[in-house]
């Protein structure tokens, strides 16, 4: 077994609005090991950018605030490090790419400055070494005419070729883990293709860790060895990316599932909705947070939250899990059978 | 279904001048038909021209030149004002973003009347009826009539814009992207219940999309335009799982499919480069500079509609040739 390099474990962030508290991320851990795909999965409000931003120290403080948990990168907690040590790391250790390119760049300074500014800062390099390193870097993410467009202006360059420069300078100093945002959210099907096809190629490339954040199952099956899929701010499931589609063991994994369009399917003409919609994370249930919305819903269900169950019968493994009290010993099989196999 | 033409489009062009001899052309010499009570998916990328398609049917934009006939009569022309009234009501469009597309200082009893109210569709003592049956008939509560959009989540919102535009019975139903704004289980329950609409109503659906996966679940024909030109048309089966068109291959070979399995043993035709620009375009198949099987024939000649040997019709100098 892979030591992770990233371990994060309980964290929780609140954001402090005129409403009251926005319980956005509640109790959320997880580990990243080296050189896999990590898919995150949730709606829009589960948490899931939240929780990645916190990690990288994004979420302004106030209205931000972490309650608690604990993130290790090797032996140093990131959340715990003052501004200083997190400006090391950030851009270094960490990469991040954001879901729209154009809102992310600078639109003052051309792309080939804005990768070298990265390159300058953490390796120490003069601007000569950086420019040349830094067409290299345009190269390896498939920019054509790379002399030419470093000084070219974001504006100057398609949704497609922006993205490629968000990675080049996510890349630019060979990060452990790069931190993918919606990554592919704003571009076209078949440029959503490219992209995800230079990610994958990149990170076997370099042997870095890829944390991608999305919504869209297809995407998370294409690309990802595991994937945890988050609602109401906390993971609700766990597993291989094989395990997630194969056999869903939360009832809200099996319901997104049942409620995308399968194309190899061509029998299935009605998709199955989820009734309602997320709860309200001001003042979140006190039992689990998707027992309103739940089919096999049971009465313990509304009155505690269930803790994460492990699925694997060796336990060896901790990452296979779901929160759910179906999995109890004592949970009726019937009504199991009833929500994980629509 | 029965195979009638409820809109007939004949070499329907649509230019927006930019500036002196500069023209975008949006929608290019375009001829289909729409059937009664059918749904005809249209998908492509963004900038293909396919939301000002369905613009023009509605007749938000004026064709530059061709011809709509809605029904057996052209409308291509300018519209007079009794006209319009009568056209309007057997019309309608859903919008992709409900967070914009609702006027946020009117109830949704208002935005749900505010129609039939122009058209003299209601009594006034029957409207207080009619609006509550609509709400409740795209599942939301009667007693949320005098409540504003905001007020509403992103799916109820979309609720009450299909409540708006079924409220004139119309015949045809022009769906801009309905759900792209919307979340995964969200877009299940707005997809399922515009279907159910559409049974019960006989309605004909025009349904823009970028999700060929939904596409190909929800639509009977599909078209898949590509810069202002549509490249492929038939049944969603045929265009699907039979792709005939370069464009329309690379498109199903991007589409991800929430399998992954699958997504391990595939092989996928990645088209290098990016969707070319609209505004003065070369003659010769638009496709052509993307193409990998581009021929001299495609960079001089605009390819004609062709029906292949698997039904569908495909606008490609590969199958023209062929003949």
């Amino acid at each position: 077994m892979k030591e992770p390099i990233l371990k994060v474990r309980d964290l929780a962030v609140e954001f402090a609005t005129y409403g009251g508290h926005v319980k956005a991320v509640r109790g959320v851990s997880f580990d990243v090991f080296p050189g896999e795909i990590l898919s995150i999965v949730g709606e829009s409000g589960c948490g899931k950018s939240v929780t990645l931003q916190t990690l990288m120290g994004l979420i302004p403080c106030p209205p931000g605030r972490v309650t608690s948990g604990s993130a290790f990168l090797g032996d140093r907690d990131l959340l715990k490090m003052s501004r200083q040590e997190m400006e090391s790391v950030r851009g270094k250790e960490l990469g991040m790419i954001f879901q729209d390119p154009l809102t992310s760049l600078n639109p003052t300074m051309s792309v080939g400055a804005q990768i070298s500014e990265v390159i300058i800062k953490h390796e120490n390099l003069s601007h000569k070494a950086a420019f040349k390193k830094t067409v290299d870097l345009m190269k390896l993410v498939q920019i054509p005419e790379a002399e030419k467009r470093w000084g070219q202006f974001p504006h100057e360059f398609s949704g497609g070729m922006r993205q490629r420069i968000m990675i080049a300078i996510a890349l630019a100093c060979r990060p452990k883990i790069l931190i993918a945002d919606e990554p592919t959210t704003a571009l076209d099907v078949t440029i959503q293709g490219q992209i995800l096809e230079l990610l994958k190629q990149l990170q076997s490339e370099i042997n870095m860790s890829v944390i991608l954040i999305t919504h869209d199952l297809g995407v998370v099956a294409s690309v990802s060895d595991r994937v945890a899929v988050m609602y109401a701010g906390q993971i609700v499931e766990s597993g291989s990316v094989k395990e997630i589609f194969g056999s869903p063991a939360h009832p809200y994994t099996a319901g997104l599932k049942s409620a995308i369009p399968n194309p190899l399917k061509t029998h299935q003409t009605v998709l199955e909705s989820i009734p309602g919609s997320p709860p309200d994370l001001f003042s979140p249930p006190t039992g689990c947070a998707f027992a309103v919305r739940c089919k096999s819903a049971m009465k313990v269900c509304l009155q505690s939250d269930p803790p994460p169950m492990s699925l694997d019968k060796t336990s060896l493994r901790a990452d296979r899990f779901s929160k759910c009290w179906l999995h109890h010993q004592y949970a009726p099989l019937a009504l199991k059978e009833k929500a994980l196999h629509a | 279904m029965r195979n009638k033409p409820i809109v007939k489009v004949q070499n329907l062009t649509k230019k927006f001048r930019l500036g002196r001899k500069v023209f975008l052309h949006a929608v290019d010499d375009l001829s289909f038909e729409i059937n009664e009570t059918e749904i005809l998916g249209l998908v492509g990328e963004s900038g293909c021209g396919k939301s000002t398609l369905g613009r023009l049917i509605i007749k938000l934009h004026e064709p530059t030149s061709g011809k709509i006939d809605f029904n057996g009569t052209d409308v291509s022309h300018k519209l007079s004002m009794a006209e319009r009234r009568k056209f309007s009501r057997d019309v309608q469009l859903i919008f992709q973003d409900p967070y914009s597309s609702l006027n946020p200082r009117m109830t949704v009893k208002d935005i749900i009347a505010e129609g039939p109210d122009s058209c003299g569709l209601w009594k006034s003592e029957e409207r207080e009826k009619k609006v509550a049956f609509w709400l409740e008939r795209v599942g939301l509560h009667a007693s949320h009539a005098s409540r504003y959009p905001h007020e509403f989540s992103g799916g109820q919102r979309q609720r009450i814009g299909i409540a708006r535009a079924l409220a004139l019975e119309p015949r045809l139903v022009i769906c801009d992207e309905p759900i792209s704004a919307l979340d995964v289980s969200v877009q299940a329950q707005i997809v399922n219940l515009l279907k159910e609409l559409q049974r019960e109503r006989d309605l004909t659906y025009l349904f823009i999309a970028h999700d060929l996966s939904m596409v190909r679940i929800i639509c009977d024909r599909m078209a898949v335009m590509y810069l202002g030109k549509i490249v492929e048309l038939g049944t969603s089966a045929q265009v699907y799982d039979n792709p005939q068109h370069p464009y329309t291959k690379a498109l199903v070979s991007s589409n991800p499919i929430p399998d992954p399995e699958f997504e391990q043993k595939r092989t996928r035709s990645l088209i290098q480069g990016e969707i070319g620009s609209p505004v003065n375009p070369k003659p010769g198949c638009r496709f052509a500079p993307r193409c990998p099987h581009v021929m001299d024939i495609c960079r001089t000649t605009d390819p004609v509609d062709t029906k292949t040997e698997a039904g569908q019709v495909v606008a490609c100098h590969l199958f023209s040739q062929k003949k």
